[in-house]
């Protein structure tokens, strides 16, 4: 099991601060599990062109592959895996929801199913928006919420390459 | 503290809240699936619509666009009589056919009575409109069954395991109807079709091979998974991010067997 290094100690206790209590945990995760041996895509693909084929599975019976130990990251690593870790995460979230919402407004514009004479209403240029239903409240995102958080990418970007360098010149603990 | 990593991250998380939530990213994720599922559904030409959980669909011209995904514990299907205030769900039909419904973190009551969460599931509109009367939880097994794994490391035997456990749990063979109280043998109640499709079957094997179960992740699988993966008739479909090809491969996957079966 990885040591965790106490200069990540730094971007976790802001992660928190950030209100980002689960990304700090993701990142004690990964690095408490390491990297592990992965299933090759060639592998995976053979997998669901199997399961497409229709051919009923043979039981086997005998073991085929011997799993791996996971690989801990190393203390000199965990820096630059965790400031990696924390831009590719937001960015692909980010990403994700963007995709999301283009998806649901061309549903929503192409949406050709019949409808009732009591359902016409006034054409708006309002755009889909996303909400999560939560006992602490609703928390939506539009098109305009997502842009401005892209916006701020470069500048979340710029702050943890200053603080990898930075801490990168410290003395491991 | 690393004060100008956290001015950057108050301001992204400022205008996107739904990344305070602790399962967010995994909504974000969830979603991201589900609409690009739809999006392939209607590019592949089948009729294609965003629906509020009272059954209205959401047209172009309304002010109320809100697309609306439950943040706390799994539920069932809210009944239609409480409103449109919960979680949406997306619509789609092939020409005239039956509708059918695309379900995001519903709960599935299995043989055992336990409920599972499957985070998206394809179900026939029937089920839907019939569940919708007074709300409640489906019995039996999706049609389209998918996991949806937003996490960092690589997905494990034991995820794969659990999966494949709770698909066996909500599947319904026809033998399995002696001992419960249902009118007829389906494989998913309330409300499925009457057609041969929907109707409970002999065997896991075949139930296995008529539904589409996949676990869809956006990092990869741990050495291992594979054969068991290909065993149970569960796909892997790894690195699901925007913009990817993978995204296609699995869409492809989903809209191959909606031609066949929706």
């Amino acid at each position: 099991m990885a040591i965790l290094d106490s200069r990540v100690l730094e971007l976790i206790e802001t992660l928190v601060a950030a209100r980002l209590d689960w990304l700090a945990f993701e990142l004690i995760e990964g690095i408490r599990l390491g990297r592990t041996a992965e299933e090759s895509e060639e592998a995976l693909a053979a997998a669901r062109q199997s399961i497409r084929s229709d051919a009923q599975p043979k039981a086997r019976g005998e073991p085929l592959v011997l799993l791996a130990k996971p690989e801990p990251i190393p203390a000199g690593e965990q820096v630059e895996w965790a400031a990696a870790y924390v831009e590719e995460r937001l960015e692909t979230a980010i990403e994700q929801l963007q995709a999301s919402i283009d998806a649901l407004d061309f549903i929503v514009e192409s949406t050709n199913e019949p409808e009732g004479p009591q359902e016409a209403s006034a054409k708006t240029e309002q755009g889909t928006a996303l909400v999560l239903l939560d006992v602490e409240g609703d928390r939506k995102s539009s098109r305009e919420d997502v842009a401005g958080a892209r916006d701020h990418f470069p500048a979340l970007r710029a702050a943890l390459a200053e603080w990898t360098a930075r801490a990168g010149g410290q003395a491991t603990i | 503290m690393i004060p100008a990593v956290q001015t950057a991250l108050d301001t992204i998380v400022g205008r996107v809240t739904t990344l305070e939530h602790a399962s967010g990213a995994g909504r974000i994720f969830e979603l991201f699936v589900m609409t690009s599922i739809a999006r392939g559904l209607r590019d592949a030409g089948f009729s294609v619509w965003l629906q509020r959980s009272d059954g209205t669909i959401i047209r172009s011209r309304d002010a109320d666009r809100r697309f609306i995904q439950r943040g706390g514990a799994p539920t069932g299907v809210p009944a239609s009589s409480a409103g449109p205030g919960n979680a949406s769900v997306i619509g789609f039909r092939w020409g005239r056919r039956g509708k059918w419904e695309i379900w995001n973190g519903i709960q599935f009551a299995g043989r055992s009575a336990a409920t599972h969460e499957i985070d998206i599931s394809i179900v026939p509109g029937s089920v839907g409109t019939e569940i919708r009367k007074a709300g409640g939880i489906p019995v039996g097994r999706p049609r389209v069954a998918i996991e949806c794994k937003d996490v960092g490391t690589a997905g494990s035997l034991d995820e794969m395991r659990a999966f494949i456990a709770r698909l066996y749990d909500v599947t319904l063979l026809n033998a399995h109807h002696r001992h419960m109280h249902f009118p007829d043998a389906r494989a998913l109640h309330p409300g499925s079709p009457n057609e041969p499709k929907h109707r409970a079957i002999v065997t896991y094997w075949q139930e296995n091979r008529r539904t589409k179960n996949i676990i869809a992740r956006r990092t990869g699988f741990t050495g291992g998974t594979a054969p068991l993966g290909d065993y149970h008739r569960i796909e892997p479909h790894r690195d699901i991010t925007a913009g990817s090809s993978t995204v296609d491969a699995l869409v492809w996957s989903v809209v191959n067997w909606a031609r066949r079966n929706a």
